[in-house]
């Protein structure tokens, strides 16, 4: 069935609009109608639910206002009260998305982190071996964001891939060393501890199988030059770990406890020393971009896109083997390109009313619990 | 298409050949070579006339089954059309139509029901034993017939991974047909312990607007059950 996304005016002269009826944020579902604000004479009534986000007529207004009885937010409002106005169906489909992907329940969302990190402290651990990384790279200094460049086109052409594919390398490591940080801290419950340990020895597996490192020699070099315990265990231990997903470039069902959105849930946030404290998961560095449009246009620089290209990397399907991933196939430059095509895709694309881009952005810094600023995320 | 293009433009050189005759005709050119013209150009001239009449006898013993897998392509499902045309199934729904309208008196109501949902079991069976692709199965639960609606609810009942909210809360809102509500609650019930906290609500939002689900015990019964499963 076809629906009508033109607002038009009628013969009385009352302006209609899109306006959003009722709405399960989290669960991204919604019902919509076309009609005057503050009204309940709707013209149509669709409903929305993800993933595909296909308007489904409903014929009657009453089953949308049927739903705000059952924990649906009731319309939504400005900070003056006034509903806010939408010019298109495609502008309440992109609300509705990114309200479901700042829920953290999209892409490398699991709600909850599968077990609990000691914040990042910015510019210190895993930060400061990115800070140095960061201080070698000629692309350090780079703005690459540009207003309208959705496809990344403007940061293909000032950044070389190499250079991207080794920053996001060694903010992976970066990860590596908060988390073997955390681990030595001691301040971790006992229980804890365990499910970190176990937690980590997966997330090298993760970055592994999502070819992270060309070649397994750059992984020992990193392992030994910094001492990370669990990347012993893993590269000499008898369990085997690494043989395994060599043949199948996934660990094996016994070695696995948490699923990969768990891991990239829990994973920590490596900050540099004048990044806000309070992002100290990755998946946030994924999921604000995904939710917010004015993300990159207020962390424009190349240092500030490397977590979101790591986030993304892992967030795409692994390689089939490490053998295809080592040589033979997909490699690591490949697999850092494919990250930025799929942030192309998945990055906002409509542009929304000003008064629904500041409830949503709002929305989205709300669920890290701290208000949007305009340093560096 | 290129066929019938073909066809015509067939025709075409066979009337010019008829028209180059007759000038010749006209001017006294009696040569036998005008008369072997003659008749290839009436040959080349009947072929678009006898061409449709022989298409219609070539499938006539078909063209039930074809008209309806011809009207699911045009949805723009042929993987599902011809799955659906292996299995026999478009040929049952043909002869459901033609029951459906030999029986439309209400006292048959509830023959034309149980026939009904017979073909929703048989393509409920198709669907656990074939896979068939999502998008093309709610393209033809969207822009189908009724009973074409009816009949995707089906193949979702069989396969849950067919369907999702939106197929439920629009065969429960905007239903074609009563029978078309009963098996979206139907699937509701088969999709629910996978639902959110807010499909269910939606679900139960759409089953609330609709007056008629109160007065009828089967469809009642199915929304209460789904209300009491937590």
């Amino acid at each position: 069935m076809e629906v009508n996304e033109t607002p038009v005016v009628e013969v009385n002269e009352t302006p209609l609009a899109w306006y959003l009826d009722a709405w399960a944020v989290r669960d991204g579902v919604a019902f919509a109608s076309m009609r005057p604000t503050n009204s309940v004479g709707a013209r149509n009534t669709v409903f929305l639910s993800v993933p595909d986000l296909q308007p489904t007529p409903v014929g009657r207004i009453t089953t949308a206002l049927g739903a705000t009885r059952r924990g649906f937010q009731a319309g939504l409002r400005d900070d003056a009260g006034e509903e806010v106005a939408f010019g298109s169906l495609a502008q309440v489909r992109e609300m509705v998305r990114r309200g479901y992907l700042a829920g953290g329940l999209g892409p490398g969302g699991a709600a909850t982190p599968a077990f609990p990190l000691p914040p990042t402290v910015p510019g210190v651990g895993g930060g400061a071996y990115f800070g140095d990384a960061v201080a070698e790279s000629a692309a350090a200094g780079t703005r690459w964001y540009e207003a309208g460049d959705r496809d990344f086109q403007v940061l293909r052409q000032r950044v070389p891939m190499t250079e991207l594919t080794r920053l996001v390398q060694q903010y992976a490591e970066a990860t590596i060393l908060e988390w073997e940080l955390a681990l030595r801290s001691r301040a971790l419950a006992y229980d804890d501890h365990r499910r970190v340990q176990w937690g980590l020895r997966e997330w090298y597996l993760m970055l592994l199988s999502h070819a992270i490192w060309a070649e397994t020699s750059e992984l020992e070099h990193f392992v030994y030059a910094h001492d990370c315990s669990i990347g012993h265990q893993l590269l000499q231990g008898s369990d085997n770990w690494i043989g395994t997903l060599h043949l199948s470039g996934r660990p094996a069902h016994e070695q696995r406890r948490f699923s990969d959105q768990a891991l990239l849930q829990s994973a920590p946030c490596p900050l540099l020393s004048h990044w806000n404290p309070q992002m100290s998961r990755l998946i946030y560095k994924l999921l604000l971009p995904l939710s917010a449009a004015g993300y990159f246009l207020n962390n424009p620089g190349v240092p500030e896109l490397i977590p979101t290209l790591l986030a993304a990397v892992l967030s795409t399907p692994a390689s089939p083997s490490l053998h295809t991933a080592f040589g033979d196939g997909i490699g690591s430059e490949e697999m850092v390109d494919q990250a930025l095509s799929w942030l192309a895709v998945e990055t906002p694309q409509v542009e929304l009313p000003p008064a629904a881009e500041m409830l949503i952005t709002r929305y989205a810094w709300d669920q890290l619990g701290t208000p949007p600023r305009s340093v560096p995320g | 298409m290129s066929t019938r293009v073909f066809v015509w433009l067939t025709g075409l050189a066979g009337l010019g050949l008829v028209v180059l005759v007759c000038v010749q005709a006209v001017r006294k050119d009696e040569s036998g070579a005008l008369v072997a013209l003659a008749l290839v150009g009436a040959a080349l001239l009947a072929i678009p006339l006898l061409y449709q009449r022989l298409e219609s006898l070539k499938v006539s013993a078909m063209a039930v089954e074809l008209t309806l897998s011809k009207t699911i392509v045009e949805l723009g499902a042929p993987k599902a059309a011809q799955l659906l045309e292996r299995s026999g199934l478009t040929g049952m729904v043909e002869s459901y139509e033609f029951v459906r309208r030999e029986l439309a008196n209400s006292e048959y109501e509830n023959a034309r029901i149980h026939l009904q949902d017979a073909l929703v079991n048989q393509a409920a069976s198709l669907s656990r034993t074939q896979k068939l692709d999502p998008k093309e199965v709610h393209r033809i639960f969207r822009d189908g017939s009724p009973l074409l609606r009816v009949l995707m609810l089906g193949l979702m009942e069989g396969d849950p991974s067919l369907a999702d909210t939106s197929v439920v809360v629009s065969a429960i809102a905007t239903s074609r047909t009563a029978n078309e509500q009963y098996h979206g609650l139907v699937l509701a019930k088969h999709l629910w312990r996978n639902f959110s906290a807010g499909e269910r609500a939606a679900v139960l939002s759409a089953a609330d607007a609709d007056p008629r689900i109160e007065h009828d015990p089967d469809r009642k019964t199915i929304v209460e059950e789904l209300r009491a499963t937590p």
